[in-house]
């Protein structure tokens, strides 16, 4: 990761350079361009300075860290999971955790769904996320609000209030999967 | 003065040993005492996941206990047959695993064995389980005690206590709550914590 960044950052500055020497030569063909060569070869590396500089904010912008990207995987998988669309749920989860999905997709009711089309809106926030010292697990506490507790027996489901929820998440592949326990 | 210090002394000891003889009071648990097992036991767990919260949340029980099996001695081993979605498990419905694997999943703080007070009941408890894992009876997904083609997981102590030991229990609820394993007319805690 690191080295692609640096190698992009690398191709980008001496095209950049390129393109600078380049466009100072050709507009400026007349006995001037010594002067102006010298004067802009010092301006030239103050821009190019500037220019690595903002590349390099627009990428750290850009890019999420491990640990935001976790916490998103985490706030979809429990959007998903919530508003019983167990199928968009399975796409952040592991394999196993799937498997647990389908377990609850068998005991949704009619019903379920039909509970939920009278609620409020979802609501999933992030509590607080910690990460582990190898960046391969995570866990994410979120609040939830306005969530279906499913009733697995004769019972009724019903819309509750808010509760803490914990999630854990592994990396596999570069992305983050939210692990379910039994 | 020396006397004084002495008994002072000693009072503290005996309060450092009254502190010590309260805490050992407490129960430590369990995969504990394998000595107190017996064939036919009904050991019950709360797991630490998903599926386990959804179970307790929906029998809405005094206890919080999510799954329960039945302990059986093999080659001087403990196993558990319980009851398990194909979903959850690799196999479905009824099976037999090791009780470390059983209480791999175990949320430390939610687990009993129970024994049924019944004479005889070790051995009719433990017998009906084993045919019926060798039946290899599927998972039942209605959560119905209606009928024996499919056992949930507490279908299956249940319907051994039924029909080979004559105790049934009469609720109100479609479903029997996990706490009816704690009626002590009929069982006995052997371990516990919660």
């Amino acid at each position: 990761m690191e080295l692609t960044l640096v190698s992009s950052i690398f191709l980008f500055n001496n095209s950049l350079n390129y393109f600078v020497y380049s466009l100072n030569i050709h507009s400026f063909v007349n006995s001037r361009v010594c002067f102006i060569y010298k004067l802009n070869n010092h301006s030239m590396k103050n821009l190019n300075h500037l220019f690595l500089l903002l590349f390099i904010l627009f990428f750290v912008a850009c890019s999420q860290t491990p640990q935001r990207q976790a916490e998103k995987a985490a706030v979809s998988f429990s959007k998903a999971m919530y508003s019983l669309n167990l199928d968009e749920a399975k796409k952040y989860c592991t394999p196993d955790a799937s498997k647990i999905l389908s377990f609850i997709a068998s005991n949704v009711k009619e019903e379920d769904l039909n509970i939920l089309k009278d609620a409020k809106d979802l609501e999933v926030s992030v509590i607080e996320s910690t990460m582990d010292p190898g960046d391969s697990t995570a866990t994410v506490n979120l609040k939830i609000s306005n969530y279906i507790q499913l009733n697995m027996m004769s019972g009724k489901s019903s819309i509750e209030k808010e509760k803490e929820e914990k999630v854990d998440l592994v990396k596999v592949n570069n992305k983050w999967l939210v692990d379910l326990h039994k | 003065m020396a006397c004084r210090s002495a008994q002072i002394k000693i009072l503290l000891i005996s309060f450092g040993v009254c502190i010590l003889a309260l805490s050992c009071n407490h129960t430590p648990f369990f995969i504990p005492d394998i000595s107190q097992l017996h064939n036919g036991d009904i050991i019950l767990r709360k797991g630490r996941g998903v599926i386990s919260d959804l179970i307790v949340s929906s029998i809405n029980d005094t206890l919080p206990y999510s799954h329960c099996g039945i302990l059986v001695k093999e080659n001087n081993e403990w196993k558990v047959i319980h009851s398990l979605a194909r979903e959850l498990s690799e196999i479905d419905g009824i099976q037999q695993c090791s009780l470390d694997n059983f209480l791999a999943d175990c949320d430390d703080s939610c687990l009993m064995v129970v024994r049924c007070k019944k004479s005889k009941a070790d051995s009719l408890i433990t017998d009906a389980a084993r045919y019926y894992l060798k039946r290899k009876i599927p998972f039942d997904y209605q959560f119905s005690l209606a009928d024996s083609s499919a056992f949930f997981c507490s279908e299956l102590p249940l319907h051994i206590l039924k029909y080979r030991c004559n105790i049934s229990f009469n609720t109100k609820e479609k479903y029997i709550p996990f706490s009816i394993f704690t009626d002590t007319t009929y069982f006995r805690v052997i371990a516990r914590r919660y």
